[in-house]
């Protein structure tokens, strides 16, 4: 009897286990790619993407709360399709950012200089 | 339960409308949209576009899930975005439309620069200046014949002389000038004709005899002395060069005068005249121990002394071959 009982909480052990992965599929690939949106626009602001890319920037930051809001109500793939887009966006932002700042000319050396002391 | 189903029915039917009309709302801020990004809104007005694209995409995506308040939230933000995007965007393309003015360029003086072929190759830097041709050749053409005579320049040994092919574009050499080439001329050290072969035309004056060298034009002197005119000088010189060429014969040579004036003075006149042609020809190179000079006067005549015909004929000069001394 004992061992019957024992082959009983194995079988719930791996029922459980499995029902957990197949439950929780979506929400852990809407949360990966959510994440991975998520590194993305913090690069962009650190790219200086909000001045030298707004356009690209606003559009990677409100698909990313949307990604958000749609994950927080369970619709984990609408999710993950906003924020993949948010990814791409934020991509196309880094890239334009770092296109502009090599095109602008550089600062005139020593202007910090300039700034009278106090 | 008619009820509860009446009720469903209504909502439903109210909900579908509602999403209708979603749609419309929201092709319309589409089209707002579409305009302010071909006016440039994504540069003039990132983030008020950006806002509208955004919401209006959620919007759509609402309405397919059938969520019409959170649909109707989405679109009251693209909306006003959209709105401001236009306005933005409308100001942004005033001020790119504003066409600065290009100044005018500063006029250049253009420094004169000839090209008489006007093949683009100024003739400063063109080698041929009158004929057109491309600058890698500069200027001239692919073949050339400068010197016109048939045959092409880069083959030309002679490209500014005229010149036969068979002789590859040069001139014949004519040593002389005579214009008879050497090749075709028989002297080409001496000009003449070409006629006579390029050799000067000697014309004969004297004809040799056996006892005698007869003369075809007579020895002319100025009147009463014995000074040989220059129009004698050829006669004597092939005189001269037929007594070179008979070595060691002697040569008499005899002076003769008409019967007019006192006798003794015309056999003086005709010694000295014999003697001048006899220096004459020592000077030519003739050897003087061939040569020996005899003034007869007028004890010889050939014609008659009573005509003036005969008493030209009677005034001269012969030359007469003597046999050789023993």
């Amino acid at each position: 009897m004992p061992q019957t009982r024992d082959t009983e909480k194995e079988l719930a052990r791996r029922g459980t286990i499995l029902a957990c992965l197949l439950l929780g599929c979506g929400p852990v690939t809407a949360t990966r790619v959510i994440d991975s949106a998520d590194a993305a626009l913090v690069r962009t602001r650190g790219a200086d993407g909000d001045k030298l890319a707004p356009y690209e920037t606003t559009l990677a930051d409100l698909y990313l709360a949307k990604a958000r809001e749609k994950q927080a109500y369970a619709q984990y793939g609408d999710a993950e399709i906003l924020a993949a887009e948010s990814r791409r966006f934020a991509d196309a932002a880094i890239l334009k950012a770092g296109q502009r700042r090599t095109s602008e000319p550089a600062p005139a050396p020593g202007i910090s200089s300039m700034v009278p002391k106090q | 339960m008619t009820r509860a189903l009446g009720a469903f029915a209504c909502v439903l039917a109210l909900s579908c409308a509602s999403a209708s009309a979603q749609r419309k709302r929201a092709d319309s801020i589409a089209a707002q949209i579409q305009a302010v990004r071909e006016q440039g809104g994504e540069t003039c007005a990132p983030r008020e576009l950006a806002t509208a694209e955004a919401n209006l995409r959620f919007a759509q995506l609402e309405i397919e899930r059938g969520d019409a308040r959170s649909a109707n939230s989405h679109l009251a933000l693209a909306e006003p975005a959209a709105r401001e995007a236009a306005s933005k965007s409308r100001d942004c393309a005033k001020v790119n439309v504003v066409v600065r003015e290009k100044p005018a360029e500063p006029s250049v003086p253009r420094v004169g620069v000839r090209d008489t072929d006007g093949d683009g190759v100024p003739d400063l830097d063109d080698l041929c200046p009158d004929v057109p041709g491309p600058p890698e050749r500069r200027g001239c053409p692919l073949f050339t014949d400068r010197d016109g005579d048939g045959v092409s320049d880069d083959i030309d040994r002679c490209p500014e002389q005229a010149g036969p092919k068979e002789n590859f574009g040069c001139p014949w050499p004519d040593r002389d000038g005579d214009g008879v080439a050497d090749k075709d001329d028989r002297c080409p050290d001496e000009p003449g004709p070409v006629e006579n072969h390029g050799c000067p035309q000697k014309s004969v004056l004297i004809v040799v005899r056996r006892d005698r060298i007869e003369l075809k034009q007579q020895i002319h002197f100025q009147p009463n002395r014995a000074v040989i005119l220059s129009d004698s000088y050829d006669v004597l010189r092939q005189v001269a060069q037929a007594v070179k060429d008979a070595e060691g014969v002697p040569v008499r040579i005899e002076g003769h005068t008409d019967n007019v004036g006192k006798r003794k003075e015309n056999l003086k006149l005709s010694q000295q005249r014999a003697d001048a042609v006899k220096e004459y020809l020592v000077r030519e190179g003739v050897d003087a121990a061939q040569l020996s000079a005899v003034g007869y006067g007028p004890k010889r005549p050939i014609a008659s002394n009573a005509t003036r015909a005969g008493r030209t004929l009677n005034r001269r000069v012969e030359f007469r071959i003597e046999e050789r001394k023993k």
